[in-house]
């Protein structure tokens, strides 16, 4: 499956998303959302009311129903708009939620429909195909996206053979939750696990996986549709930027830098597709193809990003333009669930018989 | 080299032409390709014509095979992946595709079951000293007289010359013409009088040509498509020179050969390094292969993938380049023994191919050309 082999309902959910997005969601939302460090809760609402929020989840929960491919089309309009709203947490927490019995789904459906909202608080560790089966995955220091706006957190622990998962409520017992300032677009709230919460239930570890492996790919295709976004701004800045009379578009160091940045889109686009693909099949590659693919477009982003600013020139580093919001999201979104540089690690260690200890 | 073929007869395919290579590529076929130092083994072209893999691209009324892009672009991944000599069956295969596509009636029974049969044998009279990336620039003359035409010019990089039966030649015809329109293809008999040929050692161990033509007469029919047509035939013909899939089966050999010999390391055990720089390599060897597979399914579709091989051929030449350069890296001292030495790691492959990976930015399109291309036909910037 590559995007231009989408039915035509996966491209009207497209551009649904993308007509709603970009009237309601501007980059002056973005950047006010960045100065306050708090989440678009109007536009929260309409995405919920939308129906976007619940994509790939079941109707009977309160989700909109549909496949991966469906939740990873809307994860990349949330990723081209940079949409300042806790979309990332609240899916992760609804579909661990979803898969440890028990536990109360009720706080699930009212987040879907944008009347509340989910984080989660899971050590990055997880995240890292490397994990030893049997350790203990309960360091102290936690990050918990949007945090201090979440009214539930979903918890995952335990080990990776035995993983538990806790829903808690505001307030939270064991959970210290702090803010401060940080890079990225999305606010992530520093937390600090003093104890586990009551109700804590085992679950699957093979679900735990597959719920990653999808959230881990959702968050690939929000990167590559935000790299494509910035790319199309500084292609379009090169076009109209005049220099020495002439278009900057026209001078080859500049040509070949935005080639080598629609290269590197292309190529991690690829990989995004075939990882989404695995997963929608449920293939036993999906994990590894999804890390490859994380890995992969996280570099992409970053570099592709990084090149805007500099075809922008001065305007590249002006917090009143765009590039700099996808230059902060970029290095953000490559460094959570698994940063290329570990995940490379994790790729390359089978091959060359490197075991971590 | 795994996966990607997911319909069935895709996967048929695939395996057809896994086992030619594996029958095919014998140890004494890679003595002989290492020995002859040409990128040729006679035996092995014969082979692959006897066998129907010449034609195997080509269109079924023409004797061909009728093989799709994307069935080609396997085959040309599974023979890099083998590290088969294929260069004068894929001239011969390119050649006689363009004949088919733009020659007259009488060079096509001239010439394509001959191609075909490996009875001939074609090498490529393009590149000039003074014409390279700006092709259109080229100086080889040649001028009719009577029924016959003078040609007269060098050509450089005509690899293979010193055993091809002909050259298919890039030369000027209109002494007024543009740039562009003064050019013509000839087909050219290598024994034709006035015509020598020096050999020209390479980087990469191997040997390429100059060739010179004093004025060698040619039959004024062995034209292709008529005078002023030859930028159109080159390009049919580029097009059909445009698989990717070449370099991301050598990649794929080669991520495969570092592998093997980082296990067999004695010094220190393989660490965290060694393991990210093999991850990257192995995930864009991954996404390369992705994309030559895109650019193989457009092509099968009819469209013309402009900016989508530009990508594949820049991708796939700079990968290889740095897969060879990592192997030496974590290999150490030990990867700078070449061939025949006891301490290579591999028998000096991947120094070989350290030396040999570096011509592929430049052949075929010199890699900056390529991003040109993308950054004008794809992204639509102004042309410099």
């Amino acid at each position: 499956l590559a995007v231009e082999q989408l039915s035509p309902e996966q491209h009207m959910l497209r551009d649904t998303a993308r007509s709603l997005l970009e009237t309601e969601c501007p980059s002056e939302l973005v950047r006010s959302c960045l100065d306050t460090g708090r989440m678009a809760r109007g536009l929260w609402e309409k995405l919920g009311r939308a129906g976007l929020l619940g994509i790939g989840l079941p109707e009977a929960i309160g989700g909109s129903g549909g496949t991966v491919i469906e939740f990873v089309i809307a994860a990349g309009e949330f990723g081209r708009a940079l949409a300042p709203v806790p979309w990332f947490g609240t899916a992760l927490a609804s579909r661990l939620a979803l898969i440890a019995p028990g536990l109360d789904t009720d706080a699930v459906g009212a987040a879907l429909q944008g009347r509340s909202v989910l984080s989660v608080a899971i050590p990055d560790l997880w995240w890292n195909p490397l994990l030893a089966p049997q350790a203990e995955v309960t360091p102290e220091q936690l990050t918990v996206p949007w945090g201090a706006e979440a009214d539930h957190i979903v918890g995952l622990g335990g080990t990776a053979v035995q993983p538990i998962v806790s829903l808690d409520s505001k307030p939270y017992q064991g959970l210290e939750i702090r803010e401060y300032p940080a890079l990225g677009t999305d606010s992530y709230s520093w937390a600090q696990r003093t104890a586990q919460p009551a109700g804590a239930v085992p679950v699957d570890p093979d679900a735990v996986r597959t719920v990653l492996t999808e959230m881990r790919v959702a968050r690939c295709a929000e990167m590559m549709a935000g790299a494509r976004r910035v790319l199309e701004i500084a292609v379009d800045y090169a076009k109209e930027r005049r220099q020495f009379g002439r278009p900057i578009g026209s001078f080859q160091a500049v040509k070949h830098r935005l080639a080598d940045m629609a290269t590197d889109v292309e190529l991690a686009d690829l990989l995004v597709w075939e990882a989404a693909r695995a997963v929608a099949t449920g293939d036993g590659s999906a994990w590894e193809e999804a890390a490859m693919a994380k890995a992969l477009s996280g570099e992409a982003y970053r570099r592709v990003a990084a090149g805007a600013c500099q075809v922008l020139g001065g305007y590249g580093f002006m917090l009143e333009y765009d590039p700099q919001l996808y230059f902060r999201r970029a290095k953000q979104a490559q460094l959570l669930e698994g940063s290329s540089e570990d995940l490379y690690v994790a790729i390359g260690s089978r091959a060359v018989g490197y075991a971590s200890s | 080299v795994s996966g990607s073929s997911r319909t069935p007869d895709v996967g048929a395919f695939r395996e057809r032409a896994r086992s030619f290579f594996a029958r095919a590529v014998t140890p004494e076929v890679r003595r002989e390709l290492r020995d002859r130092r040409d990128e040729h083994v006679p035996s092995f072209f014969s082979r692959m014509a006897n066998e129907g893999w010449i034609s195997m691209p080509w269109p079924e009324r023409y004797g061909g095979g009728g093989a799709s892009a994307v069935e080609n672009a396997i085959f040309q991944e599974e023979a890099a992946f083998a590290g088969a000599p294929t260069l004068a069956a894929n001239l011969n295969s390119i050649i006689g595709n363009t004949l088919i596509t733009v020659g007259s009636e009488s060079l096509k029974r001239s010439f394509v079951g001959g191609l075909a049969a490996g009875e001939h044998l074609f090498c490529l009279g393009y590149t000039e000293p003074e014409a390279g990336s700006d092709l259109a620039a080229l100086r080889t003359r040649a001028v009719l007289d009577g029924d016959e035409y003078l040609v007269n010019g060098a050509k450089i990089f005509t690899s293979l010359a010193h055993v091809a039966t002909h050259v298919f030649l890039a030369a000027r015809t209109e002494a007024n013409g543009e740039r562009h329109a003064g050019l013509s293809v000839l087909i050219v008999d290598m024994d034709s009088p006035g015509i020598t040929i020096d050999p020209v050692w390479t980087l990469g161990g191997f040997r390429t040509n100059m060739t010179f033509y004093d004025n060698v007469r040619v039959p004024a029919d062995r034209i292709v498509m008529g005078p002023g047509q030859g930028w159109k035939v080159l390009k049919v013909a580029l097009d059909f020179e445009r698989s990717g899939t070449l370099r991301v089966g050598e990649a794929a050999r080669l991520l495969e050969l570092i592998r093997s010999e980082v296990g067999k390391r004695e010094s220190s055990p393989p660490g965290s390094v060694e393991a990210r720089r093999y991850g990257a390599l192995a995930t864009r060897t991954r996404a390369a292969r992705a994309l030559c597979y895109k650019v193989a399914r457009m092509q099968a579709s009819g469209i013309v993938p402009h900016m989508e091989a530009s990508m594949a051929k820049v991708v796939g030449t700079e990968l290889v380049q740095s897969i060879a350069d990592a192997g030496l890296d974590l290999l150490g001292q030990s990867a700078l023994a070449s061939a025949g030495s006891p301490w290579a790691p591999a028998d000096g492959e991947l120094e070989a191919e350290y030396r040999n990976t570096v011509r592929f930015s430049v052949t075929a399109g010199t890699n900056e050309i390529q991003r040109n291309i993308i950054a004008e036909r794809g992204l639509g910037l102004p042309r410099d």
